[in-house]
């Protein structure tokens, strides 16, 4: 039996106002997002990505407290919109599976980047030490977490989705260290200037971005009904 | 470099399109009763991907199949 349609405009009344059951039917509609029509998707997906590329152009231009607070909440938002719009864009509904990884993903990373922004730049007025060395290496317990959280999240995937991640896991880390490498040739023979801290820090973030991307595209080919 | 969507046609046919279809079901619906990805079941139906033994046998159990009648060698790969 195909399992029963639901809209975004039933979970409001006509004013606009909640009735009861709404949590149930809210988040049925959620689950099914994927039922959308195309406008809604992409627009929710675009709506993201303008949600968390502006949180932080505003976490980067405004040193305040509050603006910072406000920053990191849209890239909170920003980032539970894009999972959840990226995955309806992609034609597949949103499982137990993607609601539990993201509820660990999104506390770790808020307490992330509340470290990088407020507890890292206190090593600057600290002399080396052990002290200094835990405040430095302290926003790394979030990204063990959350590479804790993806491993799990993998291990629950598909068998298709396993293979994909496996695949792109592979590239990425194909593209980056032969990427690596070149730089590193290139260093060498002092045709540029590498700062090596600057470029282990990159490491990860060029892992993530090229896995990512793999991920998408392997995804998007097999998006079509 | 081929990825997993592009790899070459596998050396299977099945009749999972045909049989989904006949339930009147959508491939989003036959993934959650299967529970996996919609683009897997998409990826099977399409031939670019062949299902491991076990997602098999759910499939032909769910549809009330013996496995080798959903399932056949391609001849002509």
């Amino acid at each position: 039996m195909p399992a029963p349609r639901v809209r975004v405009s039933s979970v409001l009344d006509s004013e606009g106002r909640g009735h009861a059951g709404d949590t149930a039917v809210a988040k049925m509609a959620i689950q099914r997002m994927n039922e959308w029509p195309a406008w809604q998707r992409w627009s929710l997906w675009l709506l993201g990505w303008v949600l968390y590329a502006g949180s932080f152009w505003l976490l980067f231009v405004s040193a305040a407290v509050g603006s910072r607070g406000v920053a990191l909440a849209g890239i909170c938002l920003g980032l539970l919109v894009l999972t959840y719009s990226s995955k309806a864009v992609l034609n597949e509904r949103i499982r137990h599976l993607d609601r539990r990884h993201l509820r660990v993903i999104l506390p770790a990373f808020l307490v992330y980047m509340v470290l990088v922004l407020y507890v890292l730049p206190l090593e600057h007025h600290m002399s080396a030490s052990w002290a200094k060395a835990v405040v430095v290496l302290s926003p790394m317990l979030p990204v063990f977490f959350i590479a804790w959280a993806i491993v799990r999240y993998v291990n629950h995937c598909d068998e298709l989705e396993r293979r994909q991640h496996l695949e792109a896991a592979g590239i990425a880390v194909l593209v980056v260290s032969t990427a690596a490498m070149s730089l590193g040739l290139l260093a060498a023979a002092k045709l540029v200037a590498v700062d090596g801290a600057q470029a282990l820090l990159m490491v990860l973030p060029a892992l993530a971005f090229s896995y990512g991307t793999t991920c998408t595209w392997s995804r998007w080919r097999n998006r079509a009904r | 470099m081929h990825l997993v969507e592009v790899a070459e046609p596998c050396a299977m046919r099945n009749r999972v399109r045909e049989l989904r279809e006949a339930h009147g079901w959508s491939q989003g619906v036959l993934a959650e009763h299967l529970d996996v990805s919609r683009q897997t079941i998409n990826a099977i139906e399409n031939g670019k991907y062949d299902p491991s033994l076990p997602l098999a046998f759910k499939l032909a159990r769910l549809f009330r199949q013996r496995i080798e009648s959903m399932f056949e060698p391609d001849e002509g790969h």
